[in-house]
């Protein structure tokens, strides 16, 4: 089991039950569905031996017994009564308790009781002392040793008392010495012998079986869970893959747009028959602001790399959460038309502060806020930062815009999966990091982060941080963003 | 004087490839998406497109689909323009009949130019 356990990739579920457990519950089975099967035959063999004791009754034993007249004779009526209550408590006992020792002890003495009546209705014929050793031979098809005990202390003591005082029922004769007894006694203890033997044998070969099939059902659980865990690699492995792919394609593209634009500008400003244009100037200006947008691209790019592989450096400090908040929309009120958006921003309590890294919580503010500012033509966005119990704040940023589409909601904090193929209709603006990042500033802060959205009625975002933190926590990979569509 | 259609998203792209066409001697109309390009081009009926891939409302492919079903634009040249190497758009945009199809990033303005010029003429 340790060799076994010590060639396991690591993932791989090991198979719970201990392997000599499982080889025991697999023996006891066979077990007992041997005894069960041998219990049935034996019940059907006493009907049909209880059949025939009245029929020898009827047929053999008045020429036996009482000469050349056949009448019906006190023998029919003992085949009857003695046959049939050696018959009935076997038959009973299978019936209530198949499987039982008990009930493998009553059968061995019921036929052993039956050969005896078997031999008195036949004058003791010594022919049918063979019942004795075919019924034995039978008895080890429990591949029970035990039953042997019962089976032979009743035709010891059978022959031992009917020998004595009833000679003629059992051998057939009217005297007969006690040795004859015991020599019988004797000769059903020599075949009991290999009997039993045999049965241990039998014992030790299901032991075998046991172990090597459940070897094997371990070896095959082992082998499903390999391929289940081979499955599971294989699957992550290409949705890194995947991912990965998404996250270049989306880095190309927010570097390729600028640098392009950047390109097309120097070139026309070099050009000795465009440089006096009115344009040229205009494009100097905004070659800058391409940088610029490039460097934010790049760091943006960078901050989420940093945070997804746990390397981003954090300030902590106490943050007062009014000012966060307020720096934070005083940034989107530059953004939004106040003749059509009213922004709003309360903090409750007032004083409520928390512990974290202030520039990154105003930072995921900001993100948050762009968005609603993004997505709202009129209305209303609402900034609201209050205690969640004694250890934790939440931040809420609901808006009145657009909603959220399902297509975007199902792979929110994903960088770059904003856009990744949609165009047209299904195009959203933005760069797809900004949640992206959001996630990774929560998961630093111990928090959560949920979207409520409703198409045509706006988006409610709630952040969970613990402000009781006096560390960053380390990145949580797992944390995704819980998105929930509302009518 | 020949009639030059530009579609694109990007301001800061649009802008110079426009001027520098204005300079060559053109007439350079834009838009900023597929839906604003359907009705310019109805309007100005021009000689040739430069048609951006990745665009809101409506994306290039869209759009290209839309001037090939109409019957007065459905011989306009068109050059898809884009800043991603997606060789699906290539195909897709090669079913409908483009002119050409150029990365953002690794066309210089000078090639630009003389491609619109094969394409459009003087």
């Amino acid at each position: 089991m340790a060799e076994a356990c010590s060639r396991i990739e690591p993932g791989i579920r090991i198979p719970h039950q201990p392997l000599s457990e499982r080889a025991d519950e697999i023996f006891r089975a066979h077990e007992y569905r041997i005894h069960c099967q041998t219990d049935q035959l034996f019940m059907y063999l006493l009907i049909v031996e209880y059949a025939a004791a009245i029929v020898i009754a009827c047929t053999i034993s008045p020429y036996a017994w009482a000469g050349l007249v056949p009448t019906v004779h006190p023998h029919v009526y003992a085949a009857l009564l003695v046959g049939g209550l050696v018959t009935c408590l076997p038959v009973y006992v299978v019936r209530c308790w198949p499987g039982a020792f008990s009930t493998r002890c009553i059968i061995a003495i019921g036929q052993m009781l039956m050969s005896a009546l078997l031999i008195h209705l036949s004058a003791g014929r010594l022919e049918t002392h063979f019942h004795i050793f075919g019924s034995l031979a039978f008895l080890s098809f429990y591949r029970d040793w035990r039953v042997f005990i019962p089976a032979t202390i009743v035709v010891a003591v059978d022959h031992a008392v009917r020998g004595v005082y009833f000679p003629y029922s059992v051998y057939g004769v009217l005297t007969a010495s006690p040795w004859r007894s015991l020599e019988h006694s004797a000769w059903v203890i020599f075949e009991n012998l290999f009997l039993m033997r045999s049965c241990l044998l039998s014992v030790a070969e299901m032991r075998e079986i046991a172990e090597h099939r459940a070897r094997l059902e371990q070896s095959n659980e082992l082998a499903v869970e390999q391929v289940k865990y081979e499955r599971a690699q294989k699957k992550e492995l290409s949705g890194a893959v995947d991912a990965l792919g998404q996250v270049l394609r989306g880095i190309g593209h927010q570097l390729r747009t600028p640098l392009a634009s950047i390109r097309l500008m120097s070139e026309f400003i070099q050009r000795p028959e465009y440089r006096d244009s009115s344009d040229a100037d205009e494009f100097v200006k905004t070659i800058h602001d391409e940088v610029v947008r490039l460097s934010d691209n790049v760091n943006d790019v960078l901050d989420v790399a940093q945070m997804n592989s746990g390397l981003s450096r954090w300030h902590w400090s106490e943050i007062e959460l009014s000012s966060v908040c307020s720096e934070a929309l005083s940034e989107a009120n530059q953004r939004v038309d106040h003749e059509k958006i009213r922004l709003e921003c309360a903090v409750e309590p007032p004083d409520l502060t928390m512990k974290g890294d202030k520039a990154a919580v105003k930072r995921m503010l900001a993100n948050l806020l762009s968005n609603a500012c993004k997505h709202t033509r009129e209305g209303t966005i609402a900034l609201r930062a209050i205690a969640a119990g004694a250890d934790a704040v939440q931040i809420e940023v609901n808006d009145t815009g657009e909603g959220m589409p399902v297509h975007v909601g199902q792979h929110l904090g994903q960088p770059f999966a904003l856009n990744a193929g949609n165009v047209g209709s299904m195009h959203i603006p933005g760069k797809g990091l900004g949640l992206a990042i959001c996630k990774g500033i929560v998961s630093a802060h111990g928090g959560a982060i949920a979207v409520e959205t409703a198409q045509g009625k706006g988006t409610s975002i709630k952040v969970t941080l613990r402000r009781d933190l006096e560390n960053p926590q380390p990145v949580d990979k797992m944390l995704g963003v819980e998105y929930r569509e509302i009518s | 004087m020949k009639r030059i259609l530009i579609v694109d998203d990007t301001l800061s792209f649009r802008a110079p490839v426009a001027s520098a066409l204005r300079m060559e001697g053109y007439q350079v109309s834009c838009a900023s998406n597929g839906v604003e390009a359907l009705e310019m081009a109805a309007r100005t009926k021009p000689d040739l497109v430069l048609l951006d891939v990745a665009m809101p409302q409506m994306d290039g492919v869209s759009c290209l689909e839309k001037l090939r079903e109409n019957s007065q634009l459905k011989d306009v040249p068109v050059i898809m323009l884009t800043a991603m190497a997606d060789s699906d758009i290539v195909m897709k945009a090669a079913t409908k009949g483009v002119a050409g199809y150029l990365l953002k990033s690794q066309f210089s303005l000078t090639g630009l130019i003389e491609l619109v010029r094969k394409h459009a003429g003087r």
